[in-house]
């Protein structure tokens, strides 16, 4: 299999530290592949409609995406427990993650503009979501000691929020998601995936 | 069970429709509400974290959210087979309309809500490029889709949201087997049960 996508993406991050966790990294290859400006002639584009990493090449030469379908086949790939059945209290924190990626996301790509078109009202929105997120998932650090689908996508959340905004301040009154994070980003799935 | 959202969210369409199409639609209540602004302190706020809709409220009082994870939790609870175990290409269509209601969405956000002076045309490009592009493949899918399902819930809350917030944007023409499987899909009981308004 071959995983298309850059390493700064958290959606990226989150497939490359699954198939860590699962034990099958040594059967997808990861090439970098940016989306930024969504680029027309981006062989991406006849890749995954929506243009977007990551993107899976399975062995069979089709494509499979997003991240969270990605997850959902690496873990029957690889026999693993990131989505147990009828778990929808995991699944509720996953989609409180993702949220926050997406709103962080959102953030970055408005600082990436130029001067001039960058709104102070929309980066509060999202910064109101982000914020609202990280106390949703402080109040429910204590259920991602699990390695499921959420607990990665909480970790790469964190990290993203790290490398694109270090200045977020987000563990001082986060501590119980601090000290969490602290333990889980010293995997070797998570180091060896570290954003760049 | 309560779906938190506005009528005019394709997002909480999906949750709807899947609802009717699961023959469940009279256990399902809309309350109205909308998502803007991103007040911290709102009533949705409260219900979910993400403040977004749609939110489902179960019975006992939890909420489940967002649309893919309430419409697999709909699936579950009414037995359907909207994700047909191992069937991957289902997902991918599913994603890949994800991925043209969030397209949307933005383009919808950049000229609708954002100060004119801070809109920027490449991102609405980029944006517009990645609807098309997503169009142009379910123009070659849709003959293998017969089934209710998934993918085929959200292309069709895909597409009703293009005609409700970009009614020009002449999608048709270029893609006849596309507007046609459209036209069929639009008249079913669960997609008039939920308009867009």
């Amino acid at each position: 299999m071959k995983l298309l996508g850059g390493a700064s993406s958290p959606y990226v991050r989150k497939c490359r530290v699954a198939a860590r966790e699962l034990g099958i990294s040594e059967r997808i290859e990861e090439m970098p592949m940016p989306t930024y400006g969504a680029d027309p002639n981006t062989p991406l584009a006849g890749m995954n409609p929506a243009i977007r990493v990551p993107t899976l090449e399975m062995d069979n030469g089709e494509y499979l995406f997003d991240s969270r379908i990605i997850l959902r086949y690496l873990n029957e790939v690889g026999g693993g427990n990131l989505y147990p059945a009828s778990d929808w209290t995991m699944q509720r924190r996953e989609s409180i993650a993702e949220g926050m990626i997406d709103a962080s996301l959102l953030s970055r790509g408005e600082v990436t503009r130029s001067a001039e078109l960058q709104s102070k009202a929309f980066m509060d929105l999202q910064a109101v979501k982000i914020n609202h997120a990280l106390d949703a998932l402080e109040k429910t650090a204590d259920t991602l000691e699990r390695l499921d689908a959420a607990a990665i996508g909480t970790a790469c959340g964190l990290g993203y929020l790290d490398f694109r905004f270090g200045d977020w301040g987000w563990r001082d009154n986060h501590p119980a998601l601090a000290k969490w994070f602290e333990g889980f980003n010293a995997r070797p799935s998570m180091q060896a995936t570290i954003p760049g | 069970m309560k779906v938190y959202g506005s009528t005019s969210s394709p997002y909480v369409r999906k949750v709807r429709v899947a609802a009717a199409e699961l023959g469940i639609g009279d256990q399902v209540q809309l309350e109205v509400m909308g998502s803007l602004p991103h007040d911290p302190n709102s009533d949705l706020a409260k219900k979910n974290p993400g403040i977004k809709v749609p939110a489902l409220e179960l019975d006992n009082g939890e909420f489940i959210f967002d649309s893919r994870i309430i419409m697999r939790y709909l699936n579950d609870t009414a037995g359907g087979s909207l994700y047909p175990a191992g069937d991957w290409a289902i997902q991918c269509r599913e994603s890949y309309a994800e991925g043209m209601i969030d397209a949307s969405l933005l383009v919808r956000f950049e000229t609708a809500l954002r100060p004119e002076d801070k809109r920027w045309q490449e991102w609405i490009d980029g944006q517009s490029k990645k609807v098309n592009n997503v169009m142009d493949q379910m123009e070659q899918d849709v003959a293998g889709m017969t089934g209710i399902d998934a993918a085929a819930i959200t292309f069709g809350c895909a597409l009703g949201y293009l005609d409700f917030r970009f009614a020009d944007w002449g999608w048709r023409d270029s893609r006849p087997a596309l507007a046609a499987w459209f036209a069929d899909f639009s008249a079913r009981p669960s997609m008039q049960s939920a308009p867009q308004v």
